[in-house]
This record gives C-alpha cells, sequence and structure tokens, in this order.
C-alpha cells in the first residue's frame, strides 16, 4: 500500500524558525545524469526507436552543467546560519536508491530510511535535497512523438527530525519548461540548454523559497 | 485508409468538445476569513509587480493506441487547433489572476481598516514618501500539468516601506493541497481560489509583523 501511496507536500511549522541555535545537517543526493525522459504509449520496439532518435539530445544533456546542485546545498546552509540555526554540509551525496525504503507512512515520515546516515551524525534536524530528474520530457504515441521536448528539472526538499525521521517539511518542485523558438539545433540546441536553465533556477528558487517563506 | 478517415473525423469531433476542467474562467474575487490586529490611519500604495508565469497547457484528448498515421494526423489538427486558440489550452496564474487577487487584498486591507486608504498602483512614479508602500512582487507563479490536476505553485515577495520603521521584506510561497494522483474532481477554479485565499492570509500575517515589528 505505502508503494502506491503519492508524496505529498508539507509545509514548515513556525515552530521550527523558534528553536535557534538548533544543529541542521544539509545532504544532497547523487545527481541523476541528464536525459530525455520518453513518456507515452510506446512498445519495446517503439521505445529503441525513439531513443536512437534522441541520442543527439541526450549527448547534448549529458553535458549541462550541474554544478549549480552543491551551490544549491551552499545555498541553504548560508541562510540557515543567517536565521541562528547551526547548519554543516553533509560530506559525501546520497545514493537514495541503495538506502532501505522506510516502510512507514510517507505523509509523516521520510519514504527513504536514513538512518545509517543520521546515526552518525549529532544534529536535531537532517535536511535532504534530491535532484530527482533533470533533461527533458518528449512525448509519443508508439514512434511518433506527439510534440518538441521541453526542458524539465524536478527537485525534492525534505526536512526530518532526527530522533525517528518523522516529516517536518517536504516540497517537490517539478518544472517543465516549453522551448521558446526552433528546438531541433543540433548539435548545440540552444533554445532548449535556454530553457534547461530556467527550469534549474525556478526549481531551485521555489524549493529554498518555500522552505523559508515568510521568514 | 477508411479506418484513417474515420480517425481523422472523430479526432476533430473530440478536440471540439468540451473539456473537463475550463482554464478560461476567471477567478472569483478571494476572500479573506480571518481577523486582522492592525488599525492605522495612514494610507497605502499596494504597488503590484509581475515576474515568471509558468502555464501548462491541455494534453490532446485524443488516444492513438500507439497508431502512428492517426498520432501524425491528430497531432497535426490538434496543433493547428491550439494555434487558432492557444488561451482555450492553458492554465495559468497570470496578469488576470493576479489583478483579482490584489484587487481583493485591496478590499480585505480596507474592510478591516487596516489602512484609511489603499491605491492600486503598477509603477513607482508620484508616490508620496510620507506614505506606506507595499510592493507585491508576483515572483514566480506555476501551474503543474494535468498529472498534478493543474495544481498552483505562488511566490510572492512583499516589501513594506514606511518612514517609520525599517523596511521589511518577506517571501511566501504556497501550493495548493497535497498532490493525488486520482482526479479529485477539483477545477481549476478551485485550485486557484484555494492557493490564493492561503496567499492572501500570509500576506495578511505578514503586514501585521510589520506593523507589530519596530
Amino acid at each position: 500500500m505505502t508503494g502506491c501511496a503519492t508524496q505529498k507536500n508539507m509545509e514548515l511549522s513556525d515552530n521550527f524558525w523558534q528553536q535557534k541555535n538548533q544543529k541542521i545537517v544539509v545532504a544532497k543526493s547523487k545527481a541523476p545524469k541528464p536525459e530525455v525522459m520518453q513518456v507515452g504509449n510506446q512498445g519495446l520496439i517503439d521505445y529503441a526507436i525513439n531513443t536512437q532518435m534522441a541520442k543527439p539530445i541526450n549527448e547534448r544533456l549529458e553535458k549541462v552543467d550541474t554544478s549549480w546542485y552543491p551551490a544549491l546545498q551552499r545555498a541553504f546552509t548560508q541562510k540557515l546560519a543567517a536565521h541562528g540555526m547551526q547548519p554543516s554540509i553533509y560530506p559525501t551525496d546520497l545514493n537514495i536508491k541503495k538506502l532501505p525504503s522506510s516502510n512507514k507512512d510517507i505523509n509523516k515520515y521520510a519514504a527513504t530510511d536514513y538512518s545509517t546516515v543520521i546515526a552518525p551524525v549529532n544534529a536535531n534536524t537532517f535536511l535532504i535535497i534530491q535532484l530527482d530528474s533533470l533533461g527533458a520530457i518528449r512525448k509519443y504515441s508508439g514512434f511518433i512523438p506527439t510534440g518538441a521536448p521541453e526542458a524539465h528539472c524536478s527537485i525534492t526538499g525534505e526536512l526530518v527530525d532526527t530522533k525517528d525521521q518523522h516529516l517536518l517539511w517536504r516540497y517537490k518542485a517539478d518544472v517543465t519548461i516549453p522551448v521558446q523558438g526552433e528546438w531541433d539545433q543540433p548539435p548545440a540546441y540552444t533554445n532548449l540548454n535556454n530553457a534547461l536553465q530556467l527550469a534549474i533556477t525556478t526549481a531551485q528558487q521555489e524549493v529554498i523559497d518555500n522552505f523559508f517563506s515568510g521568514h | 485508409m477508411l479506418k484513417h478517415l474515420i480517425t481523422f473525423f472523430c479526432l476533430t469531433m473530440l478536440t471540439a468538445c468540451v473539456t473537463q476542467t475550463s482554464p478560461e474562467k476567471l477567478m472569483p474575487s478571494v476572500q479573506y476569513r480571518q481577523s486582522i490586529s492592525v488599525h492605522t490611519h495612514k494610507s497605502a500604495y499596494l504597488y503590484w509587480k509581475t515576474g515568471l508565469q509558468l502555464t501548462a497547457i491541455e494534453p490532446s484528448a485524443a488516444n492513438y493506441n500507439g497508431d502512428p498515421i492517426a498520432a501524425l494526423i491528430g497531432s497535426a489538427i490538434d496543433a493547428q487547433l491550439r494555434k487558432n486558440n492557444p488561451g482555450r489550452y492553458t492554465y495559468t496564474y497570470g496578469g488576470a489572476q493576479q489583478a483579482v487577487f490584489i484587487t481583493s487584498m485591496k478590499n480585505a486591507l480596507l474592510q478591516n481598516g487596516v489602512f484609511n486608504k489603499v491605491n492600486l498602483i503598477t509603477t513607482d512614479k508620484s508616490l508620496n514618501p510620507n506614505e506606506v508602500v507595499i510592493i507585491l512582487n508576483f515572483k514566480t507563479t506555476r501551474v503543474a500539468g494535468p498529472e498534478q490536476q493543474y495544481a498552483i505553485s505562488l511566490t510572492v515577495e512583499m516589501t513594506i516601506k514606511s518612514p517609520d520603521k525599517k523596511t521589511f521584506i518577506r517571501t511566501y510561497s504556497v501550493h495548493n493541497s497535497p498532490n493525488e494522483n486520482v482526479w479529485t474532481g477539483r477545477s481549476f477554479e478551485m485550485q486557484q481560489t484555494e492557493v490564493s485565499e492561503k496567499m492572501l492570509n500570509h500576506l495578511m500575517s505578514g503586514i501585521s509583523e510589520w506593523y507589530h515589528n519596530p
């Protein structure tokens, strides 16, 4: 049943901000490879054809700069410090797929069991930034694309209490932006890249703004 | 060939049908249902600024069932229909919605006696420096796609300038209620109303915080 449930966003309570000097560890997940996400009704052969046709775009997307991702982690840390908290950065990227599931209600607890990660750290709360997906989305019917690719960036932020990993905040920024002008511009795909940069900036800013909303 | 002609005909008829939720209905005025303990004889400007507006597009209603010819024909018809009338297929929290919001906020401020007078402005020319200026910058408004029932995320930065206080700046981010995979029967109008009321509550709380702080 928990596998069928949908993760819901959760607003951060004002109580959090009243606890000054709390220790927060800020971690981020391992970044996924930027790629074209093929969605729609496709058979195996269709999928293989579409993957081959998307190869030039995928080759371009693999070169997308992801240095903004550690910078986002640092931005959270700096803002937390400015609010009187004691943040620190978790030294390694988390491989979320290799961590076990928490098998708890995912709208009260983190879906992932971070016990092994949290145990050695001395902190009151644990903030996880997860880059879910990055690149472009394109819809297909069989092997026929039914639209142009759209730039896409999805980031989820979660804050958990280190005592029992109950959820204090969650926000998912799932941003898709259509390409302005011509998209099919190999090899640089300039317009697609511009749309992607906007998607990245928007997703980042939304996650930060939601966490610090009103403060 | 006959099968594709019939598909072509059906797709044309289908795209003319009324869809389950419509983006074009204008949002009703936003209600402020809480109380605020701020009452001043001052006048205020409510200065509206717009930012990034990200819209959602209604997907094609047609299911091509993997039929490539139907997909080609259907996509071409769909693209032309959308080109002819883009507003019918676009879900947005743009200028029209923001105008309703900011007018509602003005009414809420007046009805609750927060300020003696409130002027809506879109430019900072000819401002009286002795009055309060509340700048509402709609930094980002984003409408998610149909898989999230066109849920809306709003980020508004409020700056309050007053001659007798420090400049007050807060950013508020709100979004619709938890996402569900199952269609809950929420119309886009309901999404707009819910998120607007949440934002109005935050902004009025912000004004209260500004007023009660030195």
